[in-house]
């Protein structure tokens, strides 16, 4: 066990909305550091909600244990500095009046100096591709330019943990290629909540498939890619796709 | 998604815009103090204060037909409260007839409504040259680093950055709706709007969560820290002082 270092571990966690729905359903999940996780699941499955536990943003029963640290009121300063979450509108995401002071907002409830804030939102703009973009104000961006500094803010914190909530959702292709190709280059542990099947093989080894609050597959991303009658149990078939990605390969042939 | 401005006009160049914010405000809100506080009657001081805004304008390199446009809408506000003031009797005021069931107009009246409206009209002509000549972000921090209590200061950067999002989904609404063929009985119409404002105020309060557990992810524990990095050079401390003593002659030797 202390071969390997456990980077998240989750054991027998429930939780129920105030209002009585039930989205997690006893939740029990062992991550290793550097592990890169696909997470997916039908619309509503519950995976939002897990991830918003990651961090003690929402607190269910059972235990969550970051780095060996239990998540609890005490040490959430350190917990949040080491998951960082890039959530699913970048509009939530987004709320200074300009680029600079959104990725300079982590940096400093860290207390870093006013220097090293500045350092590092420099540094983490121009790892992203967004040097320039310092004065200009969230509500004047391109959708992609918005989610791209969405991760330029949990960027700039440095946490070992990063969980994206569908980073490549709503963007044309191009902008899907260009930020599977960024976050691939992150170099820390990873979840990341997709339904977009082929991003989850290019980015994760494994795979970890939710169903109505519980988990219901978790494995190695081919294997359970390729076994069409699990995905079906779970709705997640994606096989209309690779119909039309045969009929576009028997064209060109 | 619409591309709204508020602070339309203030990444331009001019030596208005390259003054420090609080140098800016400093000499407005004189300006504003110092026109408030003339009497209304003081014909020679009203054209200085004009002239003045003038000079401000022309430093500020702004259309002044922007300007203008913007500050003349406070002429429905005034109306609304001052079209009846020259009615209302007044003792010891001269008046003449208007020849329609009795009603006269009182001296003293008109000269009410002239005061609010010079005064108004130099406030927001103000307002309008402050805000266009600073990017809204640099005024939040100008009225911070004067000592604007944080909460607003807060409020008004949410504000800023929300406002045009609600304004979208209350339209995606409306389009959602109309859409679908709305129309029909007055009653029912109101049943509907009804509806949607609720809608948008529940989905307004769900954003706000959203937006705190983004806030609380990275970190947040109450205090919001916006680092002033302004610094003020000699020549905005020269323009600041210059231009208020020039306002304080003005309001007392004319
Ligand atoms: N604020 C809330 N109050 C009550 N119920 C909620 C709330 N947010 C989510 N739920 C419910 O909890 C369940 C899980 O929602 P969650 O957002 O975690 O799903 P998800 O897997 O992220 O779905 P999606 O793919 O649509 O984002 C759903 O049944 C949902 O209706
Ligand atoms: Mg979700």
């Amino acid at each position: 066990m202390n071969s390997e270092n456990i980077a998240i571990q989750i054991n027998d966690l429930h939780y129920a909305y105030p209002d009585g729905n039930t989205a997690l359903n006893g939740i029990n999940l062992s991550i290793k550091e550097n592990e890169n996780i696909a997470l997916i699941g039908h619309n509503g499955a519950g995976k939002s909600t897990l991830i918003l536990h990651l961090n003690g943003i929402l607190s269910g029963s059972g235990t969550i244990r970051i780095f060996n640290m239990e998540v609890n009121k005490g040490n959430l300063k350190e917990i949040r500095r080491t998951v960082g979450i890039v959530f699913q509108d970048p509009e939530d995401q987004l709320f200074c009046p300009t680029v600079y002071e959104d990725v300079a907002f982590g940096p400093r409830n860290m207390g870093m100096s006013e220097n090293e804030v500045d350092k590092r939102v420099k540094e983490t703009l121009s790892n992203l591709g967004l040097t320039g973009f310092e004065k200009r104000s969230a509500h004047h961006l391109s959708f992609g330019e918005k989610k791209r500094v969405s991760i330029a803010t949990v960027l700039s914190m440095s946490p070992r943990i990063m969980v994206f909530d569908e980073p490549t959702a709503n963007l044309d292709p191009a902008a899907q290629q260009a930020l599977m190709e960024t976050i691939k280059s992150f170099n820390c542990t990873k979840i990341i909540v997709t339904q977009d099947m082929p991003a989850a093989a290019e980015l994760c080894e494994r795979l970890i498939i939710m169903n109505k609050g519980v988990i219901a597959a978790d494995g190695k991303t081919l294997d359970i890619l390729s076994n069409d009658e699990l995905l079906t149990q779970n709705g997640l078939s994606f096989k209309h796709y690779c119909k039309i990605c045969k009929i576009i390969s028997g064209m060109k042939s | 998604m619409k591309h709204s401005f508020l602070d339309i006009y203030s990444d331009r160049e001019s030596l208005l815009h390259g003054i420090d914010p609080r140098a800016k405000i400093f000499v407005f809100l004189s300006l504003i103090v110092c026109a408030v506080s003339t009497p209304p009657d003081n014909g020679p001081v009203f054209l200085s204060y004009m002239t003045f805004l003038a000079t401000m304008l022309l430093l500020s390199n702004l259309p002044p037909g922007f300007v203008l446009k913007r500050s003349l809408i406070i002429i429905p506000f005034v109306a609304l409260m001052a079209i009846f003031i020259p009615f209302i009797p007044v003792a010891h005021s001269g008046s003449i007839s208007t020849g329609f069931a009795g009603l006269r107009i009182y001296y003293s009246g008109i000269m009410l409504v002239w005061n609010i409206f010079i005064k108004a009209f130099i406030g927001v002509v103000c307002i309008t040259l402050l805000t266009s000549t600073t990017p809204f972000a640099k005024l939040l921090q100008g009225f911070g680093s004067i000592g604007a209590p944080k909460i607003f200061i807060i409020t008004a950067s949410f504000m800023y950055r929300y406002l045009f999002i609600i304004t979208d989904e209350a339209l995606r609404m409306k389009m959602a709706r109309d859409s679908r063929g709305f129309g029909g009985r007055w009653l029912w119409h109101v049943g509907v709007i009804g509806n949607m404002i609720g809608t948008l105020f529940i989905r307004s309060y769900e954003r706000a969560e959203r937006i705190y557990a983004a806030m609380a992810s990275r970190g947040f524990e109450g205090d919001m820290v916006y680092h002033g990095r302004l610094r003020a050079r000699p020549f905005d401390v020269m323009f600041a002082s210059g231009t208020a003593a020039v306002l304080i002659l003005i309001r007392i030797c004319l």
